[in-house]
């Protein structure tokens, strides 16, 4: 049952707005900070065009990013009381588990495509196309290395399908949690700005007090810091895991005050 | 007759406030029933525990030989109105059918537009629920209920906020499913309703479901 009813979310979701915003979130958002780029910038290498591409302003509102792919039609649901008139039609507990589902699918694999689809596009097609400039490396020059070029060692291409794993799983973390709160507090509001409240608040904090290489964005965009281990990054990942999980189960026993 | 629905020894509190004390009753198929009582009496929250949606503190409740609790929750072949309609705000009405209708899966878009049409819906309005009158958000609330032929309705206040036409409209409807052999439970706050179209009547008073003669036309 509920397989069935994911189908029947999938086909729901794949309305012509839907994927036309989907669309722009891939293709857009990257491409614009790459024409912002593509002049005025020394590039040596191509990863560094992608490093650059997916900084900017895919970092700052990045869970905002993850709660838009599909959120804003669970919340229409809600808020009209479209849910009540499923309940005939599909148990609840069903239809809530195929909503988080398809939102964590959908999340997943349009924060995927935001960093892959650059990087797949930089990497092997820019440079045929020619619209960088890249400056030669001389022996003196030394390219600073960010965190998870530890995977370049394993080449280009396992760096950026591993890194853009990395973008998406922590877009459906975010995404679910704002899911979660939905589902649990009165108001949506709120519900969808804490998650991006936790993000920069926690960002300024690790500022503060100067470990910057446990701040939500530098785990998941880590170009603005020197290279970390890997370790560092699961630090704030953790974290939101355990909240995630914490939620999950707060769910289940408040089932008779979702917010439906 | 056969009975469809019923309720044995059913009791329930909502909130701490107790709403039904051992309540049964015993609803025949292709009958229409009208639960009356004034608000905050607990009609809804019959109208859930025999939908299924919410479960009675104690008592069983049987839905077409099957009883309703964790294990089934909810009867397969009912169309309910509660509460107030429900529906997707920037959809049209044919759109918000469509996706309640592709849940299971067994109608046909056909089927949606005839069941719009006989609510008093056009089926073909790029108008969006949100600019819906009150009235019409009523009639697809009831086009839902109706549209996959489910053969128990429990409509909460199905009249509410339609205009005269539309009402006389709803209620031949009604009547056309009864003489179907579909069985109805309703409530409304109009006598007449009640009158016209229940062949059975009780009204909630004093946590009992207590019969009252009808007064059918």
């Amino acid at each position: 049952m509920l397989y069935r009813q994911l189908v029947v979310e999938l086909k729901r979701a794949c309305t012509k707005k839907n994927l036309l915003l989907w669309f722009s979130m891939i293709v857009l958002l990257p491409a614009i900070r790459f024409f912002m780029i593509s002049k005025g910038y020394e590039f040596y290498k191509p990863v560094e065009v992608f490093q650059e591409t997916v900084s900017g302003i895919i970092p700052l509102l990045f869970p905002a990013i993850a709660m838009i792919v599909y959120l804003p039609s669970f919340l229409q649901e809600q808020r009209n009381h479209f849910i009540a008139y499923t309940r005939p039609r599909v148990p609840l507990h069903i239809y809530i588990m195929s909503k988080g589902l398809m939102n964590a699918l959908l999340t997943g694999a349009v924060t995927f495509l935001l960093t892959f689809f650059p990087f797949i596009f930089i990497m092997y097609v820019e440079n045929h196309l020619g619209m960088i400039h890249y400056s030669s490396l001389n022996e003196n020059m030394h390219i600073p290395a960010v965190t998870f070029s530890q995977f370049l060692r394993y080449g280009e291409f396992v760096y950026g399908l591993v890194y853009s794993v990395w973008v998406a799983i922590n877009g459906v973390l975010y995404s679910t949690i704002a899911f979660m709160l939905l589902l649990n507090i009165s108001n949506p509001f709120i519900a969808l700005s804490l998650p991006f409240l936790f993000y920069h608040i926690f960002n300024f904090v690790t500022a503060l007090f100067d470990i910057p290489m446990f701040s939500p964005l530098s785990t998941i965009f880590p170009f603005n810091i020197e290279q970390q281990p890997l370790w560092t990054v699961l630090v704030p990942f953790l974290f939101l895991l355990v909240v995630s999980v914490t939620l999950f189960v707060f769910s289940i026993r408040n089932e008779n005050e979702w917010m439906i | 007759m056969t009975t469809i629905i019923s309720l044995r020894n059913v009791s329930k509190s909502y909130k701490g406030i107790t709403l039904f004390e051992n309540i049964n009753l015993d609803i025949e198929k292709g009958q229409i029933y009208g639960i009356v009582g004034p608000n905050g009496s607990g009609k809804s929250v019959l109208f859930k525990m025999i939908c299924g949606f919410v479960f009675p503190d104690e008592g069983t409740i049987v839905v077409d030989g099957i009883e309703i609790g964790r294990s089934k929750r909810f009867p397969h072949n009912i169309g309910v109105i509660i509460d107030r309609p429900g529906y997707i705000a920037n959809k049209t009405g044919f759109q918000n059918l469509k996706e309640l209708a592709m849940i299971r899966g067994e109608i046909s878009d056909e089927k949606i537009i005839q069941t719009m049409e006989q609510v008093g819906l056009q089926p073909n309005a790029k108008q969006k629920v949100k600019h819906y009158s009150l009235g019409m958000k009523q009639k697809l609330a009831i086009a839902q209920a109706i549209m996959e032929d489910q053969q128990i309705l429990v409509l909460d206040e199905p009249f509410n906020a339609l205009d005269a036409e539309s009402v006389d409209i709803i209620r031949r409807l009604l009547l056309s499913f009864k003489h179907e052999g579909r069985t109805i439970l309703l409530t409304s706050h109009h006598q007449e309703d009640i009158d016209i179209l229940c062949d059975h009547v009780f009204r909630i008073n004093r946590y009992q479901l207590e019969p009252v003669v009808p007064m059918k036309h």
